[in-house]
Order: structure tokens, then C-alpha cells, then sequence
């Protein structure tokens, strides 16, 4: 009898019973990241049926390539990449169709549409200025100050430089404090652009 | 950006909290006016998004996106359920057998063409043969339960459902048997005769495949006034409060290290109610099975991932809970409890 780790991650055992065919494995990979998958793409996208959708396809991306997971990188951040990428492609498809107007019929009165638009209700200023900076810092700054992801972690995932990810956190940060400057007129948030 | 911000890096180890106390307080007492300001701000942005909560997914979102997943994979949600109650492996002949119904039902028709042509068959008789024989072949593991004996007791095995799991080709491979035609359910129950005659070779076959490890279950009646314990055969749908009893060709070492492992504790204990969290935020694979084993008010640690002899598994220590006191606890402490993938299949438990 012995009992000795064998070096291979939790996710990385799951994919293997998945691809065994054990349908255990799908809910327990569902069940340990559907989750914060969930809250990435929320974050990004700011609207629930959007981000269930983008939720959705990531899963279904990744589970129809499992086969081809390496596990070079852990499942984890390969899933996370799978996920901003859909997020990213569903803003910019969103973008072209609505050209950056308000839903057709948006009222604020109407409190079915103003949830939609505010998504996650709580702290709604913050999740605005969030929602508002450039795509790149945008994510950067998600993944690492909203999702506590390691910085090395949040490089795999951009497919980006570790120097570059701290670059981007770095102004994405600032411009968000900008923003906030701004909008509270307060000491707290230090006023102007956030441009260096 | 760098070149722009040398103390870049710094700032952010000091707005993330990254370096001891000490240290940060020197390094900040000395920074100019412009890396304060960024400092500052660094700061404030980092309190403001730490105001944020990270958004829930309710139980509803989450069953329309598994749902929806699941439908987009093909996968069956009945097969998914079927794997969840069906915990025992599936033994070497379980998983032969209908290879072995296939090939006697071959044997069988063949045998009666013959017998009724007298060994002479008509060019249109042979096809037609040959054709019921491969209709026998194919479908036969998936059109209808097999009975099977495993653990010496008769037992149904749902048909394959596991393999609709898999990778693509293995799931189109999966619908195409699905989708088979009704006469391979017939060319299976005129097998039937056919089986039995396979089933006592496969029986032959399995007692020389049969591993000297042998798995049993105890079951313990939840009356703590009187535990009365049977010994019998473990099967998929057992009773919920159980242990399991073990014998192995290598008892001495396994106690040994069930005693090792029992005497070293340390792991944090949590209740088994709050064991789904848990498993789910670690990637845990057994969570289920162990929630089962223990009782509901048992708390337990997980001890690791390894290789349970040679096969991939799992360990946990279950120890009584708070609401468990010692007059309650029959006499046993903690216990140990060993499964190894893919099915989790309990191999191994030990109380001390």
C-alpha cells in the first residue's frame, strides 16, 4: 500500500476521467470554475444573459478541445484565455451592431432595462469607470485586482509579457482612479486624465 | 511605459502590499512627489475595486448553462446521471460481455443456418446470415441492459453511457449506436440462449482475471444503541451511512499506513455539509463519494492525490463532527478512506 502525489493538478485529473468518459468529471469542472468564469465575462461584458452566454461558449470551446490540452499551462489560465477572448469578440460584435448608443427603448424609469445595463448592481460608479477603460487595461486589471489572479498567471492568459501585464495594471489603475477623481470630486481619487 | 515609471514594479509592490512592513515604510518615506501621487493612486483604485463583490451565478443560471453545455456537447444529461449512481467499476468480463453475447449470437446463427441447411446454404440465405450477424454485433452494448455477474451476484449494467462523454468521434461513434436499428435488440434476445453458455465462459475467464484485492462493504446501522454489521458484496445503490470493510494479499502494510496517516492529522477538518464548496473551489474529484460515506454531521479532511496501489485516487480522513460526542462515537475515531479514479471507487477504509 502507498500513497504518493503524482504531480498532476486536480483539473488536469478531471480532463482525464472527462476524456475517459467519466460525465462526473463535466459537472465537477463546471462546478470549480463556471463560477468565476462567470464573474470574468460579467465583468467585462456588464450584462447577465451576455455573460451566460460568453460563459457558455467558453465551456463548449474548451470541453470540444480537451482532447488537445496539453497541459502545459494549467487548465485554469487556458480556460480564462478561451474566456476574455469570447468576451472580447462578443463586445466588439456588440459594438459594431449598436455603435455605442443606448438600447433602442432604454429608459432609466424602466427598472427591467436599467438592470441590464447595470448588471451588477453594487457599486455601480466603480463598475462603470471599470467597464470604461481600454480593452487591454481593462482586462489586465480585472483579472488581477478584481479576480485576485497572479500577475504570471494573468500574463499566461493575455498572452502577453509578465513586464507588460504590470505595464498595463499599472495605467489601468491609475486611469481608474482618474475616473473616479472625477466623478466623486473627491481627496480620495486623485483628479485628471490618467494619461502619464 | 517603463521607461516613463521606473519605479513602476515598486509602486506596485507597495500598493499591493507585497513587501514587509519595514521595508515599505522606509522605501515610501523616501519616494518623491510624483511616485506618492501614483502611489495614491494605485492605492485608491485598488480600495475601489475591492469594494466590488464578485458577482453570483444563482442555482437557475447555473443549471441553464450546464444544461445548455451539456446540449451543445451532446451529452445526455440521463447518461450523466446514470454514471452518478453507478459507482462501481464495471469488471474486465462486465465490459466483455456483450462482445462475448455478439460473437456467441455469430456462433449461435451460423450454427442454426447450418443445422438447417444441413451445411449447404443458399447465396441468399448466407447474406442474410451474415447481415443478422452484424446487425447482432454492433448495437448489441448499447441496445439493451446486459445481465451480468459481478462480485458473485447477478447485477444489470446499464447499457454504455460513459463513452458519450468522450471527444467527438467517440460521441458521433456513441449517437450512431444509439441511433441503431431495433432489430439489434432482437438479434440480442435471440442471443439470449447464446449468452448463457458465454456468460459461464466468461465467468471461467473472470475468476482468472480477478484481482486477489477483493472490495466488501460493512454496512452500519445509524442506531447508535446497537451496530449491527453485515458483510456483503458493495453495490452501486448502497445505503448511504456505510463503511467499508477491506482485505487485501498486503493487509499488514495497508493498516500500517492507514495508521500513519490517521496519527498525522493536521489537515484542516470541515464539515461535510460545507465539503461541496470546498471540493468544488480545490477541483476535488471524490467529494461526492466521501460526503456519502460520512455521516452528515462528520467533518473531513482532505489528505491528497497519489497512486493507491499503482492506480490514481484519493485519500480522506472522516472524523466525528462537533455535534458527535464521544458517548456517540461508538468507540471509533477517525477513519481513513481510499478511492482510486476513475469511478472513485472506494478501495480501502480504516478507523482508528
Amino acid at each position: 500500500m502507498n500513497l504518493r502525489r503524482t504531480g498532476r493538478s486536480p483539473d488536469d485529473l478531471l480532463i482525464g476521467r472527462y476524456l475517459a468518459g467519466d460525465a462526473h468529471a463535466f459537472d465537477l469542472l463546471m462546478e470549480a470554475h463556471e463560477r468565476r468564469v462567470f464573474a470574468v465575462c460579467l465583468r467585462i461584458l456588464r450584462d447577465r444573459e451576455e455573460a451566460l452566454d460568453a460563459t457558455q461558449e467558453t465551456f463548449i470551446t474548451v470541453l470540444r478541445k480537451a482532447g488537445s490540452f496539453q497541459g502545459r499551462a494549467a487548465f485554469s489560465t487556458w480556460l480564462y484565455r478561451v474566456a476574455v477572448n469570447t468576451c472580447y469578440d462578443q463586445l466588439r460584435k456588440k459594438k459594431r451592431r449598436r455603435a455605442g448608443r443606448l438600447p433602442e427603448g432604454y429608459d432609466p424609469r424602466d427598472t427591467s432595462v436599467n438592470g441590464r445595463l447595470e448588471a451588477v448592481e453594487l457599486r455601480p460608479a466603480i463598475e462603470e469607470a471599470l467597464a470604461e477603460l481600454p480593452e487591454e487595461f481593462g482586462a489586465a486589471v480585472v483579472l488581477s485586482d478584481v479576480e485576485g489572479l497572479p500577475l504570471k498567471q494573468v500574463a499566461e492568459i493575455l498572452d502577453i509579457p509578465l513586464g507588460t501585464v504590470k505595464s498595463r495594471v499599472f495605467r489601468g489603475r491609475k486611469l481608474l482612479a482618474a475616473k473616479l477623481g472625477n466623478l466623486f470630486d473627491s481627496r480620495d481619487y486623485p483628479k485628471g486624465d490618467g494619461h502619464d | 511605459m517603463t521607461e516613463h515609471h521606473p519605479d513602476m514594479e515598486l509602486i506596485i509592490a507597495l500598493a499591493g502590499g507585497e513587501l514587509p512592513h519595514e521595508e515599505a515604510a522606509r522605501i515610501e518615506s523616501r519616494l518623491g512627489p510624483e511616485a506618492r501621487a501614483e502611489l495614491a493612486a494605485q492605492r485608491a483604485a485598488l480600495a475601489a475595486l475591492g469594494e466590488l463583490r464578485r458577482p453570483a451565478m444563482s442555482p437557475d443560471e447555473s443549471r441553464r448553462l450546464r444544461s445548455a453545455v451539456r446540449f451543445e456537447l451532446g451529452l445526455d444529461p440521463g447518461h450523466i446521471h446514470a454514471a452518478r449512481s453507478q459507482r462501481l467499476p464495471r469488471r474486465w468480463f462486465a465490459r466483455a460481455l456483450p462482445a462475448l453475447a455478439a460473437a456467441a449470437s455469430l456462433v449461435a446463427v451460423v450454427a442454426i443456418a447450418v443445422n438447417l441447411t444441413d451445411g449447404r446454404l443458399s447465396e441468399d440465405e448466407a447474406a442474410a446470415t451474415t447481415a443478422a450477424a452484424a446487425a447482432s454485433e454492433a448495437p448489441a452494448p448499447t441496445a439493451a441492459p446486459a445481465t451480468t455477474a459481478a462480485a458473485g451476484t447477478l447485477a444489470v449494467v446499464e447499457p454504455t453511457t460513459t463513452t458519450a462523454m468522450a471527444e467527438e468521434p467517440m460521441l458521433e461513434e456513441a449517437q450512431a449506436e444509439a441511433a441503431a436499428p431495433a432489430e439489434a435488440a432482437d438479434a440480442v434476445e435471440e442471443a439470449e440462449a447464446a449468452m448463457e453458455e458465454a456468460a459461464a465462459f466468461a465467468e471461467e475467464a473472470a475468476a482468472d482475471h480477478t484481482p486477489t484485492t477483493t472490495t466488501t462493504v460493512t454496512t452500519r446501522e445509524t442506531d447508535r444503541s446497537g451496530v449491527t454489521e453485515t458483510t456483503e458484496p458493495f453495490e452501486a445503490e448502497s445505503e448511504p451511512d456505510l463503511a467499508f470493510a477491506f482485505s487485501t494479499d498486503r493487509r499488514d502494510d495497508a493498516l500500517l499506513f492507514m495508521d500513519a496517516v490517521i496519527a498525522e492529522g493536521g489537515a484542516p477538518a470541515i464539515p461535510v455539509a460545507q465539503l461541496a464548496d470546498r471540493a468544488a473551489a480545490g477541483g476535488l474529484a471524490c467529494w461526492g463519494y466521501v460526503a456519502d460515506a460520512a455521516n452528515p454531521d462528520d467533518s473531513v479532511s482532505f489528505f491528497g492525490y497519489g497512486l493507491i496501489d499503482g492506480e490514481e485516487g484519493e485519500a480522506y480522513r472522516i472524523e466525528p463532527g462537533p455535534s458527535r460526542s464521544p458517548e456517540d462515537d461508538d468507540g471509533e475515531g477517525a477513519a481513513i478512506l481510499l478511492f482510486v479514479y476513475p469511478e472513485c471507487r472506494p478501495v480501502d477504509f480504516r478507523t482508528g
